[in-house]
């Protein structure tokens, strides 16, 4: 078992190795200047930029340049092109104003969806199922970006409360709690519109995958046990169509990096997803780099846990493997 | 507990928490729920940051708004557009017009001219002429001299040796700029003094001859183009030279407590004529001659000639001396090791000591580097204290001002790309005002939760003809074209009313823009008739031409702008229905400028101009702008309007500048070198609680002629806050 796992990690480290290779060619590849050195910029002398690129290191081979990045990340003094400051505090920083987003949006989604998901299965082809059905396609069908438009034009509209960025403007000197309740509330709507998206596909898989094990013999034993229909549920059957979901968790995981650059951009929330999408419009390289690599170590951890938490909840996989 | 329940009811608990915050947040109506202090805020929104803040170095929107408020300069334009004094608590413009004697020169009566001659025979003849018996103050003589200069001409690799024969010269310090005086005194050397045998020939150079010698004389053209070789204003026989007496407010501090005199103006002064720093404003102060100090708080401007724009160019900001002229610039230093000693007076009121100032950083590497541009200290209304690059610039009010403390403790200028964000945190409070896009302004203008302003702005948009085409020579060609597009409609349906047609270069909203000049007629009719008498006529296919040859052109634009855009469809639409043919083109900025506008090429052009305040229109409408990259792209000549565009530089009166401006602005309307066609207003909504208080009495905000707000800006406060009137 620890040999595996041991196995796992190196085959996963080899292929973060690869995978910071082929996103630091294709970034370096992909067109366009970062705009410190944009030569058509008006306000800046050709010799003015030439010295720019070179102390970016733009001028150095390709290779080259790879193997400074990974030097000045590893010792932590990579700096942004745009400002200066080190990435990987500016990451840090972007990343807890993304947590609590991520955090709040997991927990309803993954919490609500089960007994929506649940409760369609049980009553399928009912006037609720239906229901429940259109409103969950409607959503997904729905680009997020105009969902996000429209909540903010309302929220404003009729209750005149601030919903964009992460704070109130202009109340420094409130009471200490004022700060907490403000970003509260900021939280708020882009968490719900994250959450009631989210709700609306995996309420979708938990149907689908309930329907799947409802009619299992096993179910019907433990009806004819005469356990009440919670257990029933919730315990033998529930459980086993957990087993997906364990995937999706892990595939959950690198969210934090990507998953809702649009959200948080239309509400100028200063969250990791915004910071690598303004970098990857300015060309900030050393942002771009490393939030991808980010990225990649995130998905592997989440694959990671979820083959260890595949193996815990499944006896098959574990004895199979040992 | 269930799990079926859990599962319901921690999600319900965590979303109502959430949500029940709302009611703890500040609303547009109730602003003060979380603290009373948000009142003593005044956020400003801006789509752009601020580049530098600096008010030599900048010229950006952005920035120029923070500069204004942290800096002030020695005048300012007040709500009627007349300067008036802000660092400068006084200031008096006179002039020393001085005639240089020439040897071997007559009177008319045939005595031979000497210095004390010119002297008497000018005051007996001021005497006896009226209403000039006081216009001169003092008399002295300069005498002649000879001085020796040598000039480095790296080019040459060489060294030239200039001997310059300064002749000796009868200054008249009169009370006031006067352009006329030597007309009025001409009956006293006659006419031909100015212009002796000697230098026939209009070239300036040819001045220099019989006062400058240079050895190697080979090298005579490139010493004289050196920048320090001696201004040929320095030779003119008859020479104006206008004079500002600054009288400076005492008293005045900078931000960090050290007061303000004579040096940081000179200072700045040198700092924008110095090369190293690139300052936008150079050209400005080009004309000056000498600077001097002659006080603690007093100053002399000397002009190198007659150039009435030159006086507005000290609205300029002001910078400290004490922290930018030293050893360094770091402001702990700075303070550090100079105490602050009694009175400001730092032993410095010799006026020569300012030429031996110490070499500082900045003499090495120019002030764009400083950081001191990205946390200014000044003397203005408010004090810098912190940006956060895209996101925020906050200023604190400064309770020192010598013009009483602003009404708004705080002032921030929040960075808010996006015009939508900026309206959501507008409505909601998070903003103290915004500017409606054109579609917007019906429905803001008419909610009374707000308070609205709206006023021209100084910016039109015109069509250009490209004069050097042979097609558009002719300027009923140029009239006729402008004539087939209905213009009013384009202010209705493609502004939605928001602007007003302009009939020539100035702003609509100076003195200087003439309301009379009559707007040219929309007229499809009479266009065609204008093109026959031209000797246009329609040919077989339909289209307008004349001895075979196609009326038809192409009209260009730049890229990004959705009216320009639209406006090259209306055009072309509307000569199409005079038979007159047109292409169309929009082209990208920079290669808009590189590729058509600077080399010429092109036949006619949509693009609008902000035009400021200034009657000075040289750059644009003279016709020695034209050459390659300069800004008179269109190629107009005309030497009338040259000669008013002279005439209004060398005029320091007022009225007489209204006078010439209207003058050149109805010559260039009965030219028609641009299709004028509309200046568009700016909206402005505000919070309605922003009231103003003047003279203790609280009022509603008030506008200027303009009809813009914000030159009250510091007595505005927002209803019910008192504003703190002692500092």
């Amino acid at each position: 078992m620890i040999r595996r796992i041991l196995y796992l990690f190196w085959q996963r480290i080899a292929l973060l190795f690869v995978i910071s290779l082929i996103g630091h060619a294709v970034i370096h590849l992909a067109p366009g200047e970062p705009s410190e050195v944009d030569p058509f910029n008006p306000m800046m002398k050709a010799a003015d930029i030439e010295k720019i690129r070179g102390a970016f290191h733009l001028d150095e081979p390709l290779w080259k340049q790879y193997i400074l990045w990974m030097r000045d990340l590893s010792r932590g003094d990579l700096r942004s092109f745009k400002d200066g400051q080190p990435v990987l505090s500016k990451i840090w920083q972007r990343f807890l104003n993304s947590l609590p987003l991520f955090i709040v949006s997991t927990l309803l989604v993954w919490t609500i969806s089960f007994p929506i998901g649940i409760h369609a299965a049980l009553s399928r082809g009912s006037p609720v199922d239906r229901i429940s059905n259109l409103i969950a396609w409607a959503l997904i069908s729905i680009p997020g970006f105009v969902l996000a438009y429209l909540l903010i034009l309302g929220i404003v509209e009729n209750i005149g409360v601030p919903v964009i960025g992460m704070r109130t403007f202009g109340n420094d000197g409130a009471p200490w709690w004022f700060s907490i309740i403000d970003l509260m509330w900021h939280i708020t709507p882009i968490s719900l519109m994250m959450a009631v998206l989210g709700i609306a596909t995996l309420s979708r898989y938990t149907r689908s995958q309930m329907l799947d094990v409802i009619e299992a013999d096993y179910i019907r034993t433990a009806r004819a046990k005469g356990l009440d229909e919670s257990t029933v549920i919730y315990r033998h059957a529930l459980r086993n169509a957990l087993l997906p979901f364990i995937t999706m968790f892990g595939l959950m995981v690198p969210g934090l990096v990507g998953g809702s650059v649009i959200i948080e951009s239309i509400f100028a929330w200063p969250g990791l997803g915004r910071l690598a999408y303004e970098a990857i419009l300015s060309r900030d390289y050393p942002i771009i780099l490393t939030v991808n690599l980010l990225g990649a170590v995130l998905t592997l951890i989440g694959i990671s846990i979820s083959d260890i938490l595949y193996a815990v909840a499944d006896p098959r996989i574990r004895h199979r493997s040992s | 507990m269930r799990p079926a329940t859990l599962l319901i009811i921690l999600p319900l608990v965590v979303t109502i928490i959430l949500v029940q915050s709302l009611f703890w947040i500040p609303t547009q109506e109730n602003q003060d729920r979380a603290t009373p202090e948000r009142l003593t805020r005044y956020i400003d929104g801006s789509t752009g940051d601020a580049r530098v803040l600096n008010p030599i170095l900048s010229s950006d929107v952005a920035s120029g708004n923070i500069i204004d408020l942290v800096f002030d300069g020695l005048l300012e334009y007040d709500e009627n557009l007349e300067l008036r004094g802000v660092l400068a608590k006084d200031w008096e413009l006179s002039e020393f017009a001085s005639i240089a004697v020439l040897p071997d020169a007559f009177f008319p009566d045939g005595r031979a001219v000497d210095a004390k001659g010119i002297e008497d025979r000018v005051i007996a003849s001021l005497e006896r002429l009226p209403a000039t018996s006081d216009l001169v103050r003092s008399v002295h003589i300069e005498p002649a001299r000879v001085e020796v200069r040598e000039i480095d001409l790296p080019q040459e690799e060489a060294t030239a040796t200039l001997t310059i024969r300064h002749p000796a010269r009868v200054v008249f310090h009169l009370t006031r700029i006067d352009p006329d005086f030597f007309d009025r005194i001409e009956g006293v050397l006659g006419p031909g003094y100015a212009r002796p045998p000697a230098s026939g020939s209009d070239d300036p150079s040819s001045t220099f001859d019989e006062f400058i010698d240079v050895e190697p004389a080979h090298l005579r053209r490139q010493a004289l183009a050196s920048e320090n070789a001696p201004a040929a204003e320095e030779f003119e026989i008859l020479r104006h030279q206008p004079i500002i007496d600054f009288e400076l407010r005492r008293g005045v501090r900078f931000h960090d407590g050290h007061e303000f005199d004579a040096g940081d103006v000179i200072f700045t002064f040198d700092a924008i004529v110095d090369s190293k720093n690139i300052s936008p404003r150079a050209s400005d102060f080009e004309p000056v001659e000498s600077i001097e100090r002659t006080g603690s708080h007093a100053l002399r401007v000397i002009y190198k000639g007659l150039f009435s724009p030159a006086v507005s160019a000290w609205t300029i900001g002001i910078l400290p001396e004490h922290i930018l002229g030293r050893r360094s610039f770091v402001f702990g230093d700075s303070n550090a090791d100079e105490p602050e000693e009694g009175g400001g007076e730092r032993g410095r009121d010799d006026p020569m000591a300012g030429s031996e100032r110490m070499p500082s950083e900045q003499d090495r590497e120019g002030m764009r580097e400083s950081p001191f541009n990205r946390s200014p200290i000044g003397t203005g209304a408010f004090r810098f204290v912190h940006w956060e690059s895209d996101e925020e610039i906050h200023l604190v009010r400064n309770d020192d001002y010598h013009d009483g403390p602003a009404g708004f403790a705080h002032y921030h200028m929040r960075i808010i790309p996006d015009p939508l964000i900026q309206d959501m945190e507008f409505r909601t409070g998070a903003l103290d005002t915004y500017s409606p896009q054109p579609h917007q302004v019906d429905r803001f203008l008419q909610d009374p939760a707000w308070q609205n302003f709206s006023y021209l702005g100084n910016v039109y948009v015109y069509i250009g003809w490209n004069m050097n085409k042979e097609i558009f020579q002719d300027p009923r060609v140029r009239r006729a074209l402008g004539m087939a597009i209905n213009i009013p409609e384009i202010i209705e349906h493609l502004i939605y009313g928001q602007g007003e047609r302009t009939t020539g270069p100035y702003s609509k909203n100076t003195p200087w823009y003439d309301p009379d000049v009559p707007a040219l007629p929309y007229d499809p009719d009479a266009a065609i008739a204008l093109l026959q008498e031209v000797g246009y006529s329609k040919g077989e296919d339909g289209w307008l031409e004349k001895n075979g040859e196609r009326l038809e052109f192409n009209l260009i634009t730049n890229n990004g702008n959705e009216q320009r855009k639209a406006l090259l469809s209306i055009a072309q639409n509307a000569w199409a229905k005079i038979g007159v043919k047109s292409n169309s083109q929009i082209i990208e900025w920079a290669v808009f400028l590189k590729d058509f506008i600077n080399p010429r090429d092109f036949d006619a052009v949509i693009l609008g101009w902000s035009t400021g305040i200034d009657y000075d229109l040289h750059q644009v409408w003279h016709s020695s702008q034209t050459e390659d990259g300069k800004l008179n792209f269109v190629g107009y000549k005309n030497l009338e309007v040259d000669a008013i565009i002279e005439d209004l530089r060398k005029t320091y009166d007022r009225q007489e500048q209204v006078r010439l401006a209207h003058a050149l602005h109805r010559k260039v309307a009965d030219d028609q070198p641009y299709t004028f066609l509309y200046a568009s207003r700016s909206n402005i909504v505000l919070d309605r609680n922003i009231v103003m208080t003047e003279n203790g009495e609280t009022t509603g905000l008030r506008t200027t002629s303009m009809g813009r707000p914000f030159y009250y800006f510091n007595r505005w406060h927002k209803n019910g806050v008192n504003p703190e009137l002692t500092p």
